[in-house]
């Protein structure tokens, strides 16, 4: 008999990590993809994982996908892991989306609404089918358009005749708002709690939830008032300078849903809002997140929770793909301890059984 | 010990942390020291490791460390496992710290499912990696109604699981993470360390902390403070014990790994507590499968 | 509480501030871990113990409270290292500086609540020095049987009050009594068997 203890020493770590860095390059013979393509090129990736990552930077994005080999949520786990070491300047002052430079625009509510629709550059009504031409260098440019690209908001739209509950009003004291990154979440959730872990929340554990919901687990009845996409600017408030100047401009995906609600003792009929916002171009999330973001907000309007959707705690504290990779992949660690512990136990409870069978009175003192 | 001259990336400051977050997980520490088993919320920071791979211990341990320590990190009670090599190699990197198997020699032991075998003393302390700080959490979903129990001291629905169990198997059932009551106050997991560690807890000589990343919690039980494992009178707490002797060292009183050798069924049993089994073997001690080529390679790493 | 800060006497904080408040934390580990046991604080940065607790501990999280008219020169040090705001009354201080003469009932500071008792303020009490006063017996975690203390300067009622803070548990404040650069814990976990 003999008997080597498998040890996960150094060279084991180290080998793993060398076959891993070959296996991302790849074939040799086939040219390195740069960062510089993967932002340019894989620019929705590049939008998703700095929504998730929490942190606008598309050159770090791109380098995160490249490494991870294309892992989205790996992709995501590298800037995070990144972006915790950075200094904190402060908070930017609220964005302003009313002000966005639109480039796509669409309302679900209204054949024409002031503004007008703007289709931009989206995926909905293409025909998927897969193009074997796959060069793109001979699609041609479009020409500059002449449109305004400032248009009303949907609230500012639905606004006058109070059909829509209006936005809630901002925080008038001056304290620093809620940070996700660095405080652990409570409940009952505050808005900025909400809306921080829906945005930086998993893209299809939203997308599932915000679907069931509209499948009758939930209540939400959504319809899309408004989805823009645009690039607003980004401003901060120096403390030595006591105004807010501009330090960049982001692009961002912003999703107005609109719910109907009967009214209550206290509230009149009118429509409620869901509110969704993303990083760079990201319907797909912009839209879950706001479908789920109103079904949330069931106390502020009087509903009777029914489903997982509604439930905060469940929602909130299990959105975060760093967090649910790391610990159903965990369990690829050793257990032995406590499996052992396990073994014991179910080979007791066997030994009792099979002497219980074959005497049965023991059952009847064990019982007594 | 192996003295080490680890060089610190310039990139990354002393022992990983920013001095910000360490102050902010000092703060959780001394107040989890002064309410004994009571679990403070913390501000988890995103680490460069997976949530649930110690993520919450790698934190405590970040904030605790200093040049003069002697770290030890084990895994199952082995310092090595995979994990635990990963974990140690990190801190004597970022911490430039000298490490050890030794658990007598070392000031802070990291831990993942153990407590070593080896008596603690005065002065040492242990960093336990959570997964799950919440004893109630498998009885009890909701963060707002167990909170609400451990403010209250409701622990009715514990009792009752236990009870539960009783009443099925004839005894209470739970192998690892066995719920202990802290100072005959607070309800705690002491994770998942088989209960035949539990008592190792009690009026320990050991400061015992306990980082959970993930679910940004940090415990702490103090020395010489009481840890009972819940129990009735007619059930009472029982730890796990095994007829077979380690099959390396021959200890019959350690909490054993079990070791399948071939596909027929064979199967022998070796302490969990590779350093302690080690030193055992050094001394002399030799159980019933020792000499043959197992313990003549101790050092030899072999890929899986 | 005004908002300037003269600088001019400002003097300096940790010399290495990452290994110095390491080593400064583990003091008061050690200290809050093992009620009773003085513990010497390894630093020189000014104002003692106390000082160093400042620098180890405090930044712009965790408003303090140093008194009615605290002493400019440790307030403006404060201010300057650590970033600290200061707290506009007792019960909104996390952490508390206080000399003992200037010791105002314990029940003004906060003393957390039920679900989140780490809420509670810490006090870092001075005195002139941790032995020579009317002994007192404590237990608890952290004691292993009993651990008697004479600290020296406290008001008449402290340990009476002490008590009723241990009385309160999970509640209570975190207290350091601190003289020199060594310091004693009495976390609100403790025990007082005899009152002095």
């Amino acid at each position: 008999m003999a008997y080597v203890s498998v040890k996960g020493g150094e060279r084991a770590i180290s080998n793993a990590h060398q076959w891993l860095d070959e296996a991302r390059r790849g074939d040799c013979g086939v040219g390195e993809i740069g960062v510089d393509q993967i932002r340019e090129q894989l620019a929705l990736a590049v939008d998703r994982v700095m929504m998730e990552g929490s942190c606008y930077d598309r050159d770090l994005a791109a380098m995160a996908i490249k490494q991870a080999r294309g892992d989205v949520t790996e992709a995501i786990f590298l800037l995070r892991a990144y972006r915790t070491t950075l200094a904190r300047f402060g908070a930017s002052e609220p964005i302003e989306t009313q002000k966005m430079d639109v480039l796509r625009r669409v309302s679900a509510a209204f054949k024409d609404i002031p503004g007008g629709q703007i289709l931009g550059p989206t995926f909905d009504y293409t025909h998927r089918l897969i193009d074997f031409d796959e060069t793109e260098a001979a699609k041609a440019p479009l020409a500059e358009d002449s449109i305004d690209r400032v248009i009303p908001t949907i609230g500012h739209v639905l606004g006058h005749e109070s059909l829509l509950e209006p936005a809630p009003p901002e925080d008038e004291n001056t304290a620093e708002p809620y940070d996700l990154t660095r405080e652990p979440m409570a409940f009952p959730a505050t808005r900025d709690q909400r809306l921080q872990a829906l945005a930086r929340g998993d893209e299809g554990f939203l997308l599932s939830l915000a679907y069931a919901s509209q499948r009758g687990w939930g209540n939400t009845h959504p319809l899309c008032g408004e989805i823009r996409l645009g690039e607003v600017a980004v401003e901060l408030v120096p403390e030595e300078l006591g105004f807010a100047i501009e330090v960049g401009e982001i692009t961002v995906t912003e999703c107005q849903m609109i719910s109907n609600f009967e009214g209550s003792a206290d509230r009149p009929p009118q429509f409620t809002r869901g509110y969704g916002l993303s990083f760079g171009h990201n319907e797909r999330k912009a839209m879950s997140m706001a479908i789920v973001d109103r079904a949330l907000r069931h106390a502020e309007v009087g509903e009777t929770p029914a489903h997982a959707v509604q439930d905060e705690e469940f929602v909130l504290y299990h959105s975060d793909n760093v967090e649910a990779s790391g610990f159903v992949q965990h369990l690829k660690l050793p257990h032995y301890v406590d499996f052992q512990a396990e073994l014991q136990f179910v080979r007791r409870l066997r030994k009792e059984w099979f002497a219980a069978r074959e005497n049965p009175s023991t059952i009847a003192e064990a019982a007594e | 010990m192996n003295a080490q001259q680890n060089r610190k990336p310039e990139a990354y400051n002393y022992a990983y942390l920013d001095e910000q977050t360490k102050r902010m997980i000092r703060r959780a520490i001394l107040k989890a020291v002064a309410i004994p088993g009571y679990q403070v919320p913390f501000g988890s920071r995103e680490m460069p490791v997976p949530y649930g791979w110690g993520t919450g211990g790698i934190q405590v341990t970040a904030a605790i460390i200093g040049p003069d320590d002697v770290y030890k990190c084990i895994d199952q009670g082995a310092d090595d496992t995979t994990n635990a090599v990963s974990i140690r190699r990190f801190f004597a990197r970022v911490a430039d710290v000298a490490t050890t198997e030794r658990t007598q020699d070392a000031t802070i032991i990291q831990t993942r499912h153990r407590i070593p075998e080896a008596p603690l003393t005065q002065g040492q302390i242990m960093v336990y990696q959570v997964p799950q700080p919440e004893p109630l959490r498998f009885l009890e979903p909701r963060e707002t109604e167990t909170r609400a129990m451990h403010a209250y001291e409701e622990y009715g629905l514990q009792y009752l699981s236990l009870y539960e169990s009783v009443s099925a198997f004839g005894r209470i059932a739970g192998g690892a993470g066995y719920p202990v009551l802290v100072d005959e106050r607070y309800l705690m997991s002491p994770s998942p360390i088989p209960k035949f560690d539990n008592p190792k807890l009690h009026q320990s000589e050991a400061l015992h902390l306990f980082g959970a990343g993930r679910e940004k919690r940090i415990y702490a039980v103090p020395p010489h403070t009481d840890v009972r494992s819940l129990d009735f009178e007619d059930y009472p707490f029982e730890v796990q014990s095994w007829d077979e002797v380690c099959g390396l060292c021959g200890c019959g009183t350690s909490y054993k790994d079990e070791v399948i050798l071939d596909d027929e069924g064979n199967r022998m049993f070796v302490c969990s507590d590779s350093a302690y089994c080690g030193e055992r073997r050094a001394a002399g001690h030799a159980g019933p499968l020792a000499g043959h080529a197992l313990d003549s390679t101790p050092q030899e790493e072999t890929l899986p | 509480m005004t908002m300037t800060v003269d600088l001019s006497g400002v003097s300096a904080g940790f010399a290495e501030p990452v290994p110095a408040a390491q080593r400064v934390f583990r003091g008061v580990l050690d200290a809050l871990s093992r009620p009773g046991t003085l513990v010497r604080l390894d630093s020189t940065a000014d104002f003692g113990a106390k000082g160093a607790i400042a620098l180890t501990l405090l930044d712009y999280e965790t408003p303090v409270w140093l008194g009615e008219n605290p002493e400019p020169a440790f307030g403006n040090w404060l201010r300057f290292h650590c970033g600290c705001p200061l707290a506009a009354t007792p019960a909104q201080a996390s952490f508390v500086f206080l000399d003992a003469v200037d010791l105002p009932p314990l029940d003004q500071f906060h003393a957390g609540d039920a679900k989140y008792p780490d809420t509670a303020a810490t006090l870092v009490i001075t005195l002139p020095a941790l032995t020579g006063g009317a002994p007192v017996t404590l237990a608890g975690p952290g004691i292993q049987t009993r651990q008697t203390i004479a600290p020296l300067g406290l008001a008449p009622d402290f340990w009476r009050q002490a008590a009723d803070n241990r009385a309160q548990f999970q509640l209570g404040l975190d207290i350091i009594l601190a003289a020199g650069d060594v310091i004693v814990g009495l976390p609100r976990s403790t025990r007082i068997l005899t009152e002095g």
